[in-house]
């Protein structure tokens, strides 16, 4: 059986947006973070500071770091995979577009950083599948987009004499760079994808990730118009006072910014595009990622204990995120959900090893992915990937016959595989 | 008469020796940090990504290049990438891995056309050059190739592929060498300004006043023999080790540098007491042989520093303490200018004043 991450990045700082940490740290901070680390030594001081003194955030951003500032992204994948004793594994790489969040452009390119992966997958033809980053500002107009997007797909990638691959098996959307899912610049994408049966997997973690910080842009996007149907989510923009001490480092703005951002990544953003191929000859398979995070999965069991995280989502509807996204599950039955990054949360293990979830139709659609390296940040791979492995194969559930299979077994081979299967998929 | 012996003259003399030697500990430890942080490649690589930047394509040609097995084998570790890349071997590779780029690729497969060369990887160059958007660099390409094309039109059929090739590789090679002339003088002006914070810093850290010096060495005749004879015993060797440091500083790795600096600073070290040098905090002007080490640091900073505090006046003290301080911060500002001139510009200087001497 081939067991499948879903969802892991290689992509380095210099695939990034130039200014990236500045949507994390204030600027002065993020600038001199940036060029400290660009040795091994200064990563290393600045790994060992921020252990001591950072606090939890500081601890995040040194190991976030550590891998981000890689040479290539040929090293952070040979690094994924030595954090796997399962030779079995196979990982798909997501790259992403993140040339428009207003963070400036990045050094090699979205296209170069395509190029750069597909030379790893050259090396490494059965171990890594690839994603390609959507995002409806990459081309003029939703016909460009759709026609380079199946040019890439249908280039073979020569590996060997003898042997050529499908580049690409999957693509990849984020919506909080700055945009809906159900922008119509994407209608002739998703048709394409439906047709070929190519699963797209969005971003869906609230208020975590990557997200547009140019305000004005912001407003302006939340008047695009449902390409899909009549139905609006124009939300008004969120403007919270910051308090001091983000006024003092500058991100009382960014803050803002981030919390409109979730508008684009609302569970309820995806429904007009999964009712528009509900009733067409293929559906669409759309993998709604992170589960709505672990936050999220946290509150609607109640074993959240901070207040902070209490609060009704910003979104169209006030409803938990976890609990949206398993309503979708339950009504479209193209619709998917992958537990990355909140699988480091142990405490969200028994949430998503439960039979009562596992053992439905929803539950042939759930995916194992880590995120990796976003979760580097929390803890090590290696980790999250055994304990969570650990605890999937103590869990039998009822097969297709009269065996049992294990979780592991379910949301990391048998789902994925579902998943993922089309022609470009080997 | 011998004009070196003239006290301001041997005063002016001493004080370039010692600025000479200084330029040279600054050099030896710009070079040792440079050799650790692989930051000639660094700075190689970021240059050649700055220039190969393709924005219209979405593509950067030199991460491309770094990734090929022909670069990529040359550097020591992932986050050291190499100091050198030959012309010869930047023309091959590139040619390369802009032939047979997946955007090259797509263009080919749309475009539908036969091969526009025997040779793959020359046709799936111009294939590429002439499919993907108008750039800069697609530009020089598309000129690098042209031209390659009408030097070799006058070759024979059966040579004429293998003349392009060559003469494409000529060209780029020869834009290479430019290029690389430029990030030469580049890397060289980030190594002046490098050793002009690190002069400074040393200033600091070990209290080396250029006009506490002067004014040290105007008093002691002693202390100018001294310095005087360090150099006259070695002047050559001393020239030659800063001269091969600036070539190392600006181009090349030195072997054995740990042991040299070390070897380098002992000397000093030696020097600086042999010729009872104002050098360093708190060990030579305490007031009390029994004060502590903090009232020690606290006295020699007020005699470096010229704080005054028996003016009789509140005010002439602040005034003279001020205007001491500042002298002070000049004096240092001086020693970090020293040092990015470098050593081999002060031994020149020696070398010119002595040769002159009777």
């Amino acid at each position: 059986m081939k067991y499948y991450n879903i969802h892991s990045h290689t992509f380095t700082m210099n695939n990034a947006p130039r200014h990236f940490l500045r949507l994390y740290l204030p600027t002065f901070a993020a600038d001199a973070v940036d060029k400290i680390t660009n040795t091994q030594v200064g990563a290393g001081l600045v790994q060992s500071l921020l252990s001591r003194f950072g606090g939890d955030g500081g601890k995040k951003y040194a190991s976030f770091l550590r891998i981000g500032k890689s040479a290539s992204q040929l090293d952070v994948f040979e690094n994924l995979m030595a954090q796997y004793d399962d030779g079995d594994m196979r990982f798909i790489a997501l790259t992403m577009f993140m040339e428009k969040c207003g963070a400036g452009e990045s050094s090699s390119g979205f296209e170069g950083q395509l190029e750069e992966l597909l030379q790893v997958k050259k090396q490494y033809p059965e171990r890594l599948n690839i994603f390609l980053g959507v995002d409806p500002r990459w081309k003029s107009n939703g016909k460009e987009l759709q026609q380079t997007i199946a040019r890439y797909f249908d280039t073979q990638l020569r590996i060997s004499d003898t042997q050529s691959v499908y580049p690409f098996c999957g693509l990849k959307l984020y919506p909080s760079t700055g945009f809906f899912v159900y922008d119509k610049r994407l209608m002739e994408t998703f048709e394409w994808a439906a047709e070929n049966d190519v699963p797209v997997l969005s971003h869906c973690n609230y208020l975590g990730g990557i997200y547009n910080n140019i305000t004005s842009d912001i407003a302006a996007i939340m008047q695009t118009q449902n390409g899909f149907s009549n139905q609006t989510f124009n939300q008004g923009i969120i403007k919270k006072k910051s308090g001091v001490g983000n006024w003092l480092l500058g991100r009382g703005q960014a803050n803002n910014n981030k919390y409109n951002c979730s508008y684009f990544l609302d569970p309820q953003t995806y429904v007009p595009v999964f009712e528009y191929f509900k009733n067409k000859p293929k559906p669409l398979k759309i993998c709604l990622a992170h589960f709505g995070g672990n936050i999220q999965m946290r509150v609607s069991n109640n074993i959240e204990t901070r207040s902070s995280y209490q609060a009704p989502p910003f979104g169209s509807t006030p409803v938990n995120w976890f609990d949206q996204i398993k309503d979708i599950l339950k009504d479209y039955p193209a619709a998917y959900t992958d537990i990355s990054y909140a699988l480091f949360d142990q405490e969200i293990h028994k949430i998503i090893l439960d039979k009562g979830l596992l053992d439905t139709d929803a539950g042939n659609r759930i995916l194992f992915g880590t995120d990796y390296f976003m979760t580097e940040q929390e803890q090590p791979e290696k980790q999250t990937y055994h304990v969570f492995k650990k605890a999937a194969q103590a869990l039998a559930l009822p097969g297709s016959d009269a065996n049992t299979v294990s979780a592991w077994d379910k949301i990391a081979a048998m789902n994925p595989a579902t998943f993922l299967s089309s022609k470009y998929f080997s | 008469m011998n004009w070196t012996n003239i006290p301001f003259v041997a005063t002016a003399l001493s004080i370039v020796i010692c600025w000479a030697l200084f330029a040279m500990l600054c050099s030896f430890i710009n070079e040792g940090v440079a050799q650790a942080k692989a930051e000639r490649g660094r700075f190689l690589k970021m240059y050649l990504l700055q220039q190969l930047k393709d924005l219209p394509n979405g593509v950067n040609w030199a991460t491309l290049l770094y990734m090929h097995g022909a670069v990529d084998l040359l550097s020591r570790a992932p986050e050291k990438p190499t100091a050198e890349i030959s012309p010869s071997l930047f023309a091959q590779t590139i040619v390369e891995v802009v032939g047979k780029s997946q955007v090259a690729q797509m263009a080919r497969v749309q475009a539908g056309a036969a091969p526009l060369y025997k040779n793959m990887t020359l046709s799936d160059f111009k294939t590429a050059i002439h499919s993907l958007r108008h750039s800069d660099v697609m530009e020089y390409f598309k000129q690098a190739l042209n031209d390659a094309e009408i030097k070799s039109a006058a070759s024979a059929d059966s040579d004429r592929e293998a003349a392009i090739y060559n003469q494409l590789l000529s060209n780029l090679e020869k834009w290479y060498d430019e290029l690389m002339g430029r990030v030469s003088l580049w890397y060289k002006k980030q190594v002046r300004q490098r050793l002009l914070m690190l002069g400074i810093l040393l200033g600091v850290l070990l209290n080396i006043d250029s006009i506490q010096l002067f004014q040290f060495f105007n008093q002691s005749s002693t202390a100018r023999d001294v310095v005087t004879n360090f150099y006259l015993q070695q002047p050559a060797a001393l020239s030659n080790t800063a001269n091969r440091l600036q070539q190392a500083n600006d181009a090349g790795q030195t072997p054995g540098l740990r042991d040299s600096t070390i070897a380098f600073a002992l000397q000093l070290d030696s020097l600086s007491k042999a010729a009872e040098l104002p050098i360093g905090w708190g060990n030579r002007f305490q007031k009390n042989k029994s004060d502590g080490f903090w009232a020690r640091i606290g006295s020699d900073m007020e005699y470096t520093l010229g704080i005054v505090t028996d003016c009789g006046d509140w005010w002439c003290n602040v005034w003279k303490s001020t205007l001491h301080i500042l002298v002070k911060i000049l004096g240092i500002l001086i020693t970090g200018f020293v040092a990015s001139m470098g050593a081999p510009f002060w031994f020149e200087i020696l070398r010119k004043a002595y040769s002159t001497r009777k």
